[in-house]
C-alpha cells in the first residue's frame, strides 16, 4: 500500500511525468475492459487495453476505474449550511464540508442546488442564498475545493418575490443550471393533498392549522402570477445560455409548456407519462439516485428503476444522499433490466455533463478532463478509494 | 519496511511549532527532524501546517446518515461511509461514533436502530472500508426503563470504546426550565397539554424510580469492562459529585461554570461541544465554552453535531480572547482527546506514535484540511 502512494505522489509531483493507471477495470461510455490510462496536464491522454503494470505505473489490482461523477442536483449543501434548526453555519466552512462529501463520494463536477423563494423561511434563511453563492465563488477562487463546484438556482415560482430574488444572481459567473418548480397541492410532487399537508407540517414546521390557508395561497399564485414568473426565468436563462429543468413534471401539459418555453431537461418526472412526453421532446429525464437505492420515490410518485426498465431514465442524481449516486448507477447494472455498466455510468457522467453543457468532460475518453474515480467492491457495495480531479488526487 | 518522508511543514508538536519533516514507517511516526530534509524522495509540503489526526470523543453525525430525511432509513454500512468521509475531511482520524442506547419520546426508531449502527461500524472497520478509526460511543438514556438491558444486549460489541450517561429528565441538566421544556415538547412533538403533561410526568417519576440504580448499574458495567465513561449535561457540583462517586472520569458538555469547577475539583475531564465554541454559546443557552476556556476549565473538544467545527474550534482557540499557542489548542482535540479516551498510541506527533496526521492549509487565517494520513496510508 506505501509503495504505490509513494508512486502516487511521485507521479502527481513530478510535472511531465504522466500519471498512468493500470490494471484496472477501466468503465468508458462503450465498454468495460482491463486496461490503463494515461493523464498528462490534467487530460487524459491514452485509454488502452490489457492489465499489464509497466514500471512507473500504478497497480489498481483490478479495481474499478470509472468516470468522475457529475452531479446536476444536490440538496446537500444547504444542510451544512444549517446543521442543525436555528443553526446557521459559517457558509464557506459549510461549502467546505459539502465538498469534502461529494468528492468522497467520487462526485468531480457538482451543481450545487440552492432553493429560491421559500415562502415560509425567516430572513436570515432567504439572505442565505446569496452568503451560499458567495461562499461557493470564494472557495473556487481560492482552491480550496476538491470537486468542481457550479451552481443551480431551484426557482419556486409560487413566491411573488422570486424575480427580484434571482436578478441580482443571475449573471454568477458560477451559475450554469436552473430549475424552475410549482409546489401547489394536487398536482405535480403531491397530488394527495393528505400527504402533501403531512409534509408540510413535519418538514416544514408549517402550523397545522395554517395548512389550508397555504393551500389557498399557492393555488392563488398558480392561477395568477406562476405562468408568467415561468416564463419570466427561462427568459432570463436563455439570454444567458443557461440550461432550464422543469421539475416534477406530472402531466402532458407540464411537458408541453416547459419545451415551449425552451426548457431542455425535466428533473423527476412524476408519472410514466411525463417522462414519455419529455422524450418525444428530446428533453433529457433526470431522476434522483436515492430513488433508485430505495427502490422508489419517497414521496409515493414514479419509479426511477421502472422509468429505466423502459429505457427513459438518462441521467441520475445524488438529490439529498451523496453517495446514492454510484450505488446507483452499480445497482442498476446488476438488477438485469437492461442497463449495462457504461451506460449505467453514463447516467452520472457524460449525460449530465451534455445536458449542463460541459463538453469536456464526462467519460473516459481521450482529450477529456481527467476526473477519475477508483472503486473497490467490497460485497457489492463500492468503496472510493481514490478520486482524481483534472489528473490531481483530490480524495 | 515502507517508509516515507513528510518535508517542508510547520510541525504542531507538544509544546512548539518547528519547521522541520516526519519519516514515516510501518504505520508510526519513526523520526521528527528540525529543518530541512535531505531525502529527495520526500513529499514536500509546501509549508502547510502537520498537525497529529484529530480526535474526536463525541460525534452525533453517523445518525444523520443514517436518517437522511424524515422517514427515510438508509443502509448502515453505506451511511457509516459517508459519515466516515466528512469525518475525515474535517481532519478527524479517531471518531467516537455515538449511538444512542435507550430512547426518548423523540426519537422512538433509536430502539431499532443503535444494534444494526454498532454492527455496520464494526462490518466496514474489518474490511477495511472507512478513512478514519472508529470507535462506538454508547449514549445511555437513563431515564429509559430498559436501558440496563439494551446496553448489556451490546456493550461488549468489539467496536464500542466508550460510554456516556444522559438524562433528559426537566428540571435540571439541559433542560433546567419544566415551563420551557413543556412548550417545547408540544412544539416539536406537537403534544396536547395533556399529553405533554403525562409525557413529563413519566420522566419525572422515571427520574426517581429508574435513574438512579441506571446510573450505578451502567457505570459498574462500564468499569469492569474498561469503557470511559462520561456524565452527560452535568448542571451542578452535586451531579458532578455524583458522577465522580460512581468512578466516572469525564463530564461531557456541563450546563454551568459551578458544574465545570466542581469536575476540576474533583478531578474529572471536560469536554465541550466545538460548535458552541464557534458559535459562541451554547444551542441551548448554557454555559458557553468560551467562558470554560477562559477559566482553564476546557480539557477537551468534541464535534458535536458539525465534523467539521473540531479543526476550526482548534484554531479558534488561538485567537483573542482565548489567546492559547497552537500546540496548546491542538491538545484539546488530539493528545488529551486521547488520554481522556485512554487512547495510548496517538493524539501526538511524536516517534512511536500512530502516523495519523493532518496537512492544513492556513487561509486567511482559516484551516483547510488538505490530506489526512491514518497508519502513514493517505485516506484524504
Amino acid at each position: 500500500m506505501l509503495q504505490e502512494e509513494l508512486l502516487d505522489r511521485q507521479a502527481a509531483a513530478e510535472a511531465g511525468i504522466p500519471l498512468r493507471l493500470a490494471n484496472a477495470e477501466v468503465v468508458t461510455a462503450e465498454a468495460r475492459f482491463r486496461g490503463a490510462v494515461t493523464v498528462e496536464d490534467g487530460v487524459i491522454v491514452a485509454v488502452e487495453e490489457g492489465g499489464s503494470v509497466p514500471a512507473g505505473a500504478l497497480d489498481c489490482r483490478g479495481e474499478l476505474l470509472l468516470p468522475g461523477l457529475v452531479d446536476l442536483h444536490t440538496d446537500h449543501c444547504e444542510r451544512h449550511a444549517v446543521p442543525r434548526p436555528g443553526v446557521h453555519w459559517d457558509p464557506l466552512q459549510a461549502a467546505i464540508a459539502h465538498d469534502a462529501q461529494v468528492a468522497a463520494a467520487g462526485i468531480t463536477t457538482v451543481f450545487d442546488s440552492l432553493v429560491v423563494g421559500l415562502r415560509d423561511a425567516d430572513q436570515t434563511r432567504r439572505d442565505l442564498l446569496g452568503r451560499m453563492m458567495a461562499a461557493v465563488e470564494k472557495g473556487e477562487a481560492l482552491g480550496l475545493f476538491r470537486a468542481q463546484h457550479l451552481l443551480h438556482l431551484r426557482c419556486e415560482v409560487t413566491d411573488p418575490t422570486l424575480l427580484d430574488q434571482i436578478a441580482p444572481h443571475m449573471d454568477h459567473p458560477l451559475l450554469q443550471l436552473v430549475s424552475v418548480m410549482e409546489h401547489t397541492v394536487g398536482q405535480r410532487q403531491f397530488p394527495d393533498a393528505e400527504k402533501y399537508k403531512e409534509i408540510l407540517v413535519k418538514l416544514f414546521h408549517v402550523p397545522e392549522d395554517k395548512v389550508e390557508e397555504r393551500f389557498h395561497r399557492d393555488a392563488e399564485a398558480s392561477r395568477t402570477f406562476a405562468p408568467t414568473y415561468r416564463e419570466a426565468v427561462c427568459r432570463m436563462a436563455a439570454e444567458r445560455g443557461i440550461a432550464v429543468a422543469a421539475h416534477d413534471d406530472e402531466t402532458l401539459e407540464h411537458v408541453e409548456e416547459a419545451a415551449r418555453l425552451g426548457m431542455t431537461i425535466s428533473e423527476f418526472p412524476t408519472t410514466l407519462l411525463a417522462a414519455e412526453a419529455a422524450r418525444d421532446r428530446g428533453m433529457v429525464t433526470v431522476m434522483g439516485a436515492p430513488n433508485v437505492v430505495k427502490g422508489g420515490s419517497h414521496s409515493g410518485n414514479l419509479s426511477a428503476i421502472e422509468l429505466a426498465r423502459v429505457g427513459l431514465l438518462d441521467v441520475l442524481a445524488s438529490d439529498y444522499v451523496p453517495v446514492s449516486m454510484l450505488a446507483a448507477a452499480l445497482r442498476l447494472a446488476e438488477l438485469g433490466v437492461g442497463i449495462s455498466l457504461p451506460e449505467a455510468m453514463k447516467m452520472t457522467s457524460l449525460h449530465p455533463a451534455r445536458a449542463a453543457g460541459l463538453e469536456d468532460r464526462g467519460e473516459i475518453a481521450p482529450g477529456k478532463r481527467a476526473d477519475l474515480i477508483r472503486v473497490r467492491l467490497v460485497d457489492g457495495q463500492p468503496v472510493v478509494r481514490t478520486v482524481y480531479a483534472a489528473g490531481e488526487r483530490v480524495a | 519496511m515502507a517508509e516515507q518522508v513528510l518535508g517542508n511543514a510547520r510541525l504542531v508538536l507538544v509544546d512548539e511549532v518547528v519547521h522541520g519533516s516526519v519519516l514515516l514507517r510501518d504505520g508510526r511516526i519513526a523520526e521528527v527532524n528540525p529543518g530541512a530534509t535531505a531525502v529527495p524522495a520526500a513529499e514536500d509540503l509546501g509549508g502547510d501546517t502537520l498537525l497529529p489526526g484529530l480526535i474526536d470523543l463525541h460525534t452525533d453525525h453517523f445518525e444523520k446518515h443514517v436518517l437522511p430525511r424524515p422517514g427515510t432509513r438508509w443502509d448502515m454500512v453505506s451511511a457509516v461511509m459517508a459519515h466516515d468521509a466528512q469525518m475525515a475531511a474535517g481532519g478527524i482520524t479517531t471518531s467516537f461514533d455515538c449511538v444512542c442506547v435507550g430512547v426518548s419520546i423523540k426519537h422512538p426508531e433509536r430502539r431499532e436502530i443503535f444494534r444494526p449502527m454498532i454492527d455496520a461500524v464494526r462490518e466496514a472497520s474489518t474490511k477495511g472500508m472507512l478513512r478514519a478509526d472508529h470507535i462506538v460511543h454508547l449514549r445511555c438514556e437513563v431515564t429509559d426503563e430498559e436501558v440496563v438491558e439494551l446496553f448489556d444486549a451490546v456493550a461488549d460489541h468489539a467496536a464500542v470504546g466508550m460510554m456516556s450517561l444522559m438524562d433528559h429528565a426537566p428540571g435540571h441538566r439541559q433542560y433546567p426550565d419544566v415551563k420551557r421544556f413543556r412548550e417545547r415538547t408540544m412544539r416539536t412533538l406537537r403534544l396536547s397539554e395533556a399529553e405533554a403533561d403525562a409525557h413529563i410526568d413519566r420522566l419525572l417519576s422515571a427520574q426517581e424510580r429508574v435513574v438512579p440504580q441506571n446510573r450505578a448499574a451502567l457505570a459498574e458495567r462500564g468499569k469492569a469492562r474498561g469503557l470511559a465513561i462520561a456524565s452527560h449535561d452535568d448542571e451542578t457540583a452535586e451531579h458532578v459529585a455524583d458522577a465522580a462517586a460512581l468512578g466516572i472520569s469525564v463530564t461531557e458538555f456541563p450546563t454551568t461554570l459551578a458544574a465545570a469547577r466542581a469536575a476540576r475539583d474533583n478531578d474529572m475531564k471536560v469536554i465541550m461541544g466545538a460548535p458552541n465554541l464557534l458559535r459562541g454559546g451554547s444551542h441551548s443557552g448554557n454555559v458557553s465554552a468560551a467562558e470554560l476556556a477562559a477559566e482553564g476549565l476546557l480539557d477537551n473538544l468534541a464535534s458535536d453535531y458539525v465534523p467539521g467545527s473540531l479543526l476550526h474550534a482548534a484554531f479558534r482557540l488561538t485567537e483573542a480572547p482565548h489567546g492559547l499557542t497552537l500546540p496548546q489548542a491542538v491538545a484539546a482535540v488530539a493528545s488529551r482527546p486521547a488520554e481522556t479516551a485512554r487512547l495510548t498510541d496517538r493524539g501526538r506527533i511524536a516517534p512511536g506514535l500512530r502516523a495519523d496526521l493532518v496537512r492544513v492549509a492556513v487561509v486567511e487565517g482559516q484551516p483547510f484540511v488538505k490530506t489526512v494520513w491514518r497508519e502513514a496510508e493517505r485516506v484524504m
